[in-house]
């Protein structure tokens, strides 16, 4: 009966660790909180799924409250050329792009958090080095805190960055 | 006394490994080989730095000499705003377009290596999956990295951009930089009889880039027969289908086909209810 019962917990814990390694699109979807509450960079990403196409959501560190990146259209990969993008997508590229700079996400699931690789590049010629940053995201609650054009501010606090509105638009299409 | 010697040892390997672990812009420089000898994605690189400047040209898999995917400027990054590029420049990013997909490298060192991260995203509607596929380079041999000039026609199975990595091997149809990976390997020769997983025979005559086939169930009573024409670009046939009245089924559509080789194809996109995928002989 022991044997049994070990079998069956091992084929559960099996189960349990497969489904979490399986990739699919569903898993991005929700609203996610950075795991770092200081962190200067992206606080919280809410990721909408329809069918094989994606919305990224995006809001930075501000004060008072975050500033809304706005949402743009993201790109999902497979592992494979031939895999089904709806149930094996293993990665979303979303770009963001201001007037003064274009910022890259690639963002990976892994396990129950999302890894996510931001890349921006300034296009302003300030002489601001373009930089690149790793978060990892954690599901959260529902995202409250929104704040208004006017306290847009650059991704990261930096004296030479400056207030300008994000531009909704995407850069791959 | 005893005491302050660990403590400098320590402080001396702290620093010998933080040293060893900064980044710059000249550790990218040089000819890189993919390790996997066997990929069927890229295959070499070789990056030029001068300043804060990056180039990458990159090689995909073709025959009988890679394909050159030519050289794009690359962007590099650092891990802050206020850092120094040419001094701690930790990841680069070089994009590079064909006619039909789009591939988005992002580089970056771990040791004495490079980890490549290609994602490769299709323009042409033909159905094929975006997708992502990582690989690992080390600085090429001297004189080895760089793949002999002219070998810019794939042969079947081969790759430019976006057509490489798992699961895609067909050349591209037209590589970046003047490569023309989507020519019409000469190598290419699909004439003869194929075997598919459907079951089936098909009878396949392969006119230049035209490609025709007559397929069946069986040659007595087959529940389907069907007749295709379709034309090679880029390592692919696109084809339309349809069934002809010696079987009872009676469906059409259209099918893109990978040329993996002279002697395997393998569907990447179907409609109609075509039910094979992977034909060989």
């Amino acid at each position: 009966m022991k044997i049994v019962l070990s079998m069956v917990a091992a084929s559960l814990l099996l189960l349990i660790s497969l489904s979490t390694c399986s990739a699919s699109l569903a898993q991005f979807a929700g609203d996610w909180n950075n795991v770092d509450p200081n962190t200067g960079g992206i606080t919280k990403l809410s990721i909408a799924v329809s069918g094989a196409s994606a919305n990224v959501h995006a809001w930075g560190k501000c004060h008072p409250t975050d500033c809304d990146w706005g949402s743009v259209n993201a790109f999902a990969f497979a592992p494979d050329v031939s895999s089904d993008l709806v149930s094996q997508a293993q990665a979303l590229m979303a770009t963001f792009v201001t007037s003064f700079s274009e910022t890259n996400l690639f963002i990976n699931a892994q396990g129950s958090q999302l890894i996510v690789q931001s890349y921006t590049r300034f296009t302003d010629n300030s002489g601001r080095s373009n930089y690149g940053s790793r978060d990892v995201f954690k599901k959260g609650s529902s995202i409250s805190a929104v704040g208004t054009i006017a306290e847009i501010q650059p991704l990261q606090k930096y004296e030479l960055q400056e207030i300008l509105p994000i531009k909704r638009k995407v850069v791959y299409s | 006394m005893r005491m302050i010697y660990p403590c400098l040892a320590a402080v001396l390997l702290l620093v010998l490994t933080a040293t060893g672990g900064l980044a710059s812009m000249t550790q990218f420089a040089g000819s890189w080989t993919n390790v996997d000898a066997s990929t069927r994605g890229i295959t070499n690189m070789d990056i030029s730095v001068m300043g804060s400047n990056a180039k990458v040209q990159a090689w995909g898999k073709c025959h009988p000499t890679d394909c050159d995917w030519g050289t794009v400027q690359a962007q590099a990054f650092a891990p802050g705003v206020s850092s120094n590029l040419i001094g701690g420049a930790d990841t680069l990013i070089a994009v590079f377009d064909t006619s039909f997909s789009q591939t988005t490298l992002v580089i970056k060192p771990n040791g004495d290596q490079l980890i490549v991260d290609s994602y490769d995203r299709f323009l042409d509607n033909s159905g094929r999956s975006n997708y992502l596929a990582r690989y690992t380079f080390q600085k090429a041999a001297p004189g080895g990295a760089t793949p002999a000039p002219g070998g810019e026609t794939p042969g079947p199975g081969e790759a430019g951009p976006g057509e490489t990595g798992p699961g895609d091997m067909g050349p591209g149809d037209t590589g970046p930089g003047g490569s023309t990976p989507g020519s019409t390997p000469a190598l290419i020769d699909l004439t003869g009889v194929w075997q598919c997983d459907d079951g089936g025979i098909y009878y396949v005559r392969q006119l230049g880039t035209t490609v025709w086939w007559y397929g069946e169930r069986d040659p007595n009573t087959p529940s389907w027969s069907n007749v295709m024409r379709g034309s090679i670009s880029g390592g692919m046939i696109n084809a339309e289908w349809s069934d002809v009245p010696k079987g009872s089924v009676m469906q059409n559509g259209n099918l893109v086909l990978q040329i993996v080789s002279n002697n395997e194809l393998v569907a990447v996109s179907k409609t109609g209810g075509f039910s094979g995928s992977h034909w060989t002989r």
